[in-house]
């Protein structure tokens, strides 16, 4: 009964946990969240395709191992569907409007003509392969840095990792958690609506049925919205009125300060005309001034946890993993960089750099080294055999 | 012992070219040699200022509907921006992959600067359109790439007409000789092909060697020159130059897509990809195929939303 139901599940997770012995739990979130920002650095380095469709593959192989079956963890197909759209916008856009980069023609559009103060601007007109492959890497770039993030988003509950907001940013993420919560709420809202709407026999389409839709619907999220403040109010949410207004003032001004210097310092990084001190000494400012803004507003909240995740040395790995990635690429990027860009003119093949190629298999190790997740078939196993009906072979 | 002497030797060669070459570019007319000899055609002017390699003039013949044109068809090998394709990212290979990637436009302290200005001129107009503007017949383009804040135009004024600017310049015999140490671009071929001005165009380095029955009255007295302007053009130019101008010298016509034959060699000529990335392909198809088996691997989802973390 209960033994060879055991033995079928065992020997299914077997090739999933490394060895025997590993209880599954949840990893930190904040550990994914860095593997997968770590590995979407690494994206944004390069054109190379190879190099691009080698992180899909391993953020794809990571999510499908280490996914569990909770209802935010689905929907890793619909990242994947939306790389192929934003690379198939890109290719038909270049085709429309700028195909003449350089000699392989493929075909060539009729061309609309244009007055002569829009010069440089075409519509239609030759369609290059150059043009076509250009289009295309730059697209699976951006596919793959939306790829993941949802490899992340699918990974870490959401919820689990807005707990871990720092203290300062409290109410930020309090009303984040309200909207991650009320979210459904309003979808559930909008059919109850329709349902009622049918039932007095007021049907059809157009703007007056959205009209008559939305107006209760506003109605209700306001009135749910009012009680949750109340309710939220009551238990002491909110409130920092022991706090001096002279620290509250030197926080808000310590992190709006940093934030602008975050921006600032960000704009002088990247565009190089503008005087160096404007660059990364600026970053450097402005994210301390953000830290310190952050650590001071965070000492006057007396905030307690419930059953904090835990970080340890496997969180420490996965996220050691993604960095890796990045630092791998970067170093690629320094010793040879044209292999991260593939040269179009002259037209050569994508070749493969070895650097950054072992960098990205690095980062699929968190398939292993992270514990396995918690399956439906644990929860029936852990049952005594009389009350588990699925239990008998 | 051999092998500095043979070093000392080859430092020499190259230090004499580098001086003739130097001597020869610091007089104006020498700077008019590479020019087109009519009122037709583009006159090209190319200084890659802190990249390496002094001022190139060339002649684009014939008409050009833009200034990637014309230099394209004076030989140089063109390479615009990848994303907006009117942007010029690189000429003849420089600046190469190590300092501009092409991928985004060029910053405004790197880049190629277009100026226009008349033959024979005295000062460098700043354009205000790029590439795609229609040059000017009888009038000169100057490319200038720009290191910093001001504006920097090319470092010789522009080349000027020629004393007798009729399609036939048969007088100018003792200008050759003259002007036979020219900067990175010799005309061995002018005196004795007055009427083509195609031969103007590509004519460093291997050129000599390939329009042959035409070089050789003036193959003798420029021997040596020749082999000051080779060695000098291989030491301040690289390999690039010197294949660009190879292919383009054989028809004296416009050399159009110098890339394109490079690049359909890399792609076509040696059959198939290279190891390397049938390798990458390999290794994404192996990880993919991974993730594939791993989610077929796992129980069926309908036994719902248990467990959530």
């Amino acid at each position: 009964m209960v033994p060879a139901g055991a033995v079928v599940a065992d020997s299914r997770r077997a090739s999933i946990t490394l060895g025997t012995g590993r209880l599954p739990r949840a990893l930190h979130p904040v550990a994914w969240w860095i593997w997968a920002i770590g590995l979407a650095t690494a994206a944004s380095r390069t054109t190379n395709p190879l190099l691009l469709g080698l992180i899909i593959a391993v953020a794809a192989f990571v999510v499908s191992e280490r996914r569990s079956d909770a209802p935010w963890a689905r929907g890793f197909r619909g990242y994947l569907i939306a790389g192929l759209v934003i690379v198939v916008l890109r290719v038909v856009y270049r085709i429309l409007f700028g195909g003449d980069y350089g000699d392989h023609i493929l075909v060539t559009l009729p061309e609309v003509p244009l007055p002569d103060w829009a010069v440089g601007v075409s519509i239609g007109g030759v369609v290059t392969l150059e043009s076509v492959l250009a289009a295309a890497y730059d697209g699976l770039r951006l596919a793959t840095l939306i790829i993941c993030i949802g490899a992340a988003n699918v990974l870490a509950d959401p919820r689990r990792l807005l707990r871990s907001v720092p203290s300062a940013l409290y109410e930020l993420g309090a009303t984040l958690v309200v909207a991650v919560s009320v979210a459904p709420q309003l979808a559930e809202s909008v059919g109850r609506v329709r349902r009622a709407r049918r039932l007095r026999g007021g049907g059809g389409r157009g703007m007056r049925a959205l009209i008559g839709i939305l107006i209760p619907v506003l109605e209700d999220a306001l009135h749910r919205s009012l009680a949750l403040a109340a309710a939220m109010d009551s238990r002491g949410y909110g409130r920092s009125a022991h706090v001096p207004l002279r620290t509250r003032r030197l926080t808000g001004a310590l992190v709006i300060g940093g934030l602008i210097g975050i921006c600032v310092g960000a704009y002088g990084v990247l565009d190089e005309t503008v005087p160096p001190i404007l660059g990364l000494p600026m970053l450097l400012a402005g994210t301390t001034a953000a830290i310190a803004g952050f650590a001071i507003g965070g000492r006057r909240l007396d905030r307690t946890t419930y059953r904090p995740d835990p970080w340890g040395g496997t969180e420490t790995l996965v996220a050691a993993t993604g960095i890796a990635a990045a630092v791998a690429m970067f170093v690629a990027g320094i010793a040879d960089p044209a292999s991260l860009q593939p040269s179009l003119i002259p037209l050569g093949w994508p070749g493969l750099a070895p650097i950054a190629t072992i960098g990205i298999l690095v980062a699929a190790l968190p398939a292993w080294l992270a514990p396995p997740v918690r399956m439906p078939a644990d929860v029936a196993l852990s049952l005594p055999a009389a009350s588990a009906p699925g239990a008998r072979p | 012992m051999t092998r500095h002497r043979r070093h000392a030797s080859l430092l020499a060669a190259v230090l004499l070219a580098a001086g003739s070459w130097l001597a020869a570019g610091s007089t104006p007319a020498a700077a008019a040699s590479g020019a087109c000899p009519g009122t037709t055609g583009v006159t090209v002017v190319v200084d890659y200022q802190a990249l390496g390699g002094g001022p190139v003039v060339r002649c684009a013949p014939g008409s050009v509907s833009s200034g990637f044109e014309a230099l394209k068809a004076a030989g140089f090998a063109v390479e615009p921006q990848q994303d907006q394709s009117h942007f010029l990212c690189r000429i003849d290979g420089k600046p190469g992959p190590d300092r501009e990637d092409c991928l985004g436009t060029p910053p405004g302290n790197a880049y190629w600067a277009y100026w226009h200005a008349e033959r024979g001129g005295s000062k460098w107009i700043y354009n205000p359109w790029g590439a795609d503007h229609k040059p000017e017949q009888g009038g000169v383009d100057g490319w200038s790439f720009q290191s910093g804040g001001t504006a920097v135009p090319p470092r010789i004024p522009p080349p000027a007409l020629p004393p007798a600017a009729t399609p036939k310049p048969t007088p100018p015999t003792p200008r050759p000789t003259a002007t036979a140490t020219a900067t990175a671009t010799p005309r061995p071929t002018t005196s004795a092909r007055p009427t083509a001005s195609g031969p103007s165009t590509a004519t460093s380095t291997a050129s000599p060697s390939q329009s042959g029955p035409a070089s050789t009255p003036t193959g003798s007295p420029a021997g040596s020159p020749f082999a000051s302007a080779v060695a000098s053009d291989a030491a301040t130019g690289p390999p690039d130059t010197a294949g660009s101008s190879a292919s383009g010298s054989p028809e004296g016509a416009g050399v159009v897509g110098n890339g394109s034959d490079g690049g359909s060699a890399s792609l076509t000529s040696t059959g198939g990809p290279p190891i390397g990335t049938l390798i990458g392909v390999a290794l994404v198809i192996l990880v993919a195929a991974g993730a594939l088996s791993a989610r077929r691997r796992r129980p069926a989802d309908g036994a719902g939303g248990g467990g959530g973390g």
